[in-house]
């Protein structure tokens, strides 16, 4: 399984010279299997403008998108993504189940003018759009399981698995929230625990300093001491930092991994806690017995060489 | 384990910031967590006993109906607002005659986005004593 990250960076897009290291648009991952003419792409960021223009020459037969939730800067690049616009291709869209709107409702107030100038009937790829099941399914030869999570409105987690490496993706999420601690002893009440437990590698919200979230609780992220406790209580063998403020440069990104590696390296090598970078790729090989990290643009990336979990 | 949803996991966090006793039930009618003061109540902290069964729950309180007989399983609000997914109340007596406590126990039955009973709230109100 490979993972191309397109997007890492949470609620508005953020370029700029002080953001180019490990990006500024926002969350949209591209996971790479067996399955040919298949592709899986996790949110639809600004960062999934890019992907399609990648995917052009690829001419997908079908391509799933599954949404953690509907706030813009998970959705936002859907109107911008090539294969929605060529005829012939079949997107699936999966999203959060609403019990009063459906999910095609639900984006057409963003898919519509005045917002956008094309409405969602007018779209020429064959579109079908999912509600998520609190439950498993199969998407181009992965085993998914949605489940809701904490964060404000409607939202999932998604944990992917090929049958040999498993990833647990959950960007946007608050699992501290009334929580006296994470460190629990009985992780089923761990909102998300079931999707990120014992995980290969956990791609998750790590928006904040301990300082930010003390004033920003029940805005529905993580602070850094949070995500480290939380990826601990799961079992996870490598956390990715995901979702990185807006406002955070990349020395400041840089300054809240040596904070997370700090915590985490009681429990593992600091090298299995990275920052998550725009134009880098996971790649999750057991027969390698390892995960590597590829960095396309020459931020310094990491070997992990652990055994992967079943 | 199996995963608490995440109502269920909500609930948990309410309780645990209320005063009153406060208990979550599922939906097999059994007593998954309760708060600090439902532990002064009871006397136990979550821990020693982790879930409670309504029947393990009447007998380690001793707990009666309004009449003072033992109260019924049935009797108890929880089971009573899962079965109906109403908000059930009912008098209670807690200690022996003379010098029991009086109690008002309630129950809200919560009704997920799906529109099926994930659970319900209880608490325990009284109008005073030293529990």
């Amino acid at each position: 399984m490979r993972l191309r990250l397109w997007g890492t960076r949470g609620s508005t897009p953020a370029p700029g010279p002080e953001t180019a290291r490990y990006g500024g648009n926002t969350s949209c991952v591209e996971v790479l299997g067996d399955e040919p003419e298949q592709w899986l792409i996790l949110d639809a960021g600004s960062g999934i403008r890019r992907l399609g223009i990648s995917l052009a020459r690829e001419r997908p037969r079908r391509v799933d998108i599954l949404l953690t939730h509907l706030h813009l800067d998970h959705v936002m690049g859907l109107g911008f993504f090539g294969p929605l616009w060529t005829r012939g291709t079949e997107i699936h869209i999966w999203g959060p189940a609403s019990p009063t709107r459906s999910l095609g409702d639900r984006l057409a107030r963003y898919l519509s003018p005045p917002l956008f100038p094309v409405r969602m009937s007018e779209i020429p790829s064959n579109l079908h759009l999912h509600d998520a099941p609190d439950d498993t399914f199969s998407v181009g030869g992965f085993t998914v399981t949605s489940g809701r999570i904490l964060h404000s409105g409607p939202t999932v987690g998604y944990r992917l698995t090929d049958g040999k490496v498993t990833i647990a993706y959950l960007p946007d999420h608050e699992p501290a929230l009334g929580q006296a601690t994470l460190a629990v002893e009985r992780p089923e009440w761990l909102s998300g625990y079931q999707l990120a437990r014992d995980a290969d590698l956990l791609l998750h919200d790590a928006q904040y300093s301990d300082v930010q979230y003390s004033e920003r609780v029940g805005w529905g992220h993580s602070s850094i001491s949070q995500v480290v406790s939380y990826a601990i209580a799961c079992r996870v063998s490598r956390l990715a930092m995901f979702h990185h403020d807006p406002r955070h440069s990349d020395a400041e990104l840089e300054a809240l991994r040596a904070k997370g590696r700090r915590l985490w390296q009681r429990y593992r090598p600091a090298s299995d806690l990275v920052l998550a970078a725009e134009e880098t790729e996971f790649h999750l090989d057991p027969e390698q017995d390892e995960v590597r990290l590829v960095d396309t643009q020459g931020v310094a990336g990491a070997r992990w060489g652990r055994g992967i979990a079943g | 384990m199996r995963q608490r949803s995440l109502e269920l996991i909500l609930a948990r966090t309410l309780a645990g910031h209320l005063a009153v006793p406060a208990f979550i039930v599922d939906t097999s009618s059994t007593i998954v967590w309760f708060n600090e003061s439902a532990e002064r109540l009871l006397g136990l902290p979550f821990e020693a006993t982790a879930e409670l069964s309504i029947e393990e729950f009447i007998s380690v309180l001793d707990l009666r109906d309004g009449s003072g007989a033992p109260m019924k399983p049935e009797g108890l609000p929880f089971a009573a607002a899962l079965g109906s997914a109403v908000p059930v109340t009912a008098p209670a007596r807690l200690g022996p005659a003379g010098d029991a406590l009086e109690l008002s126990i309630v129950a809200l039955p919560l009704v997920g986005r799906d529109g099926e009973v994930f659970g319900a709230l209880g608490a325990a109100y009284s109008d005073g004593g030293s529990r």
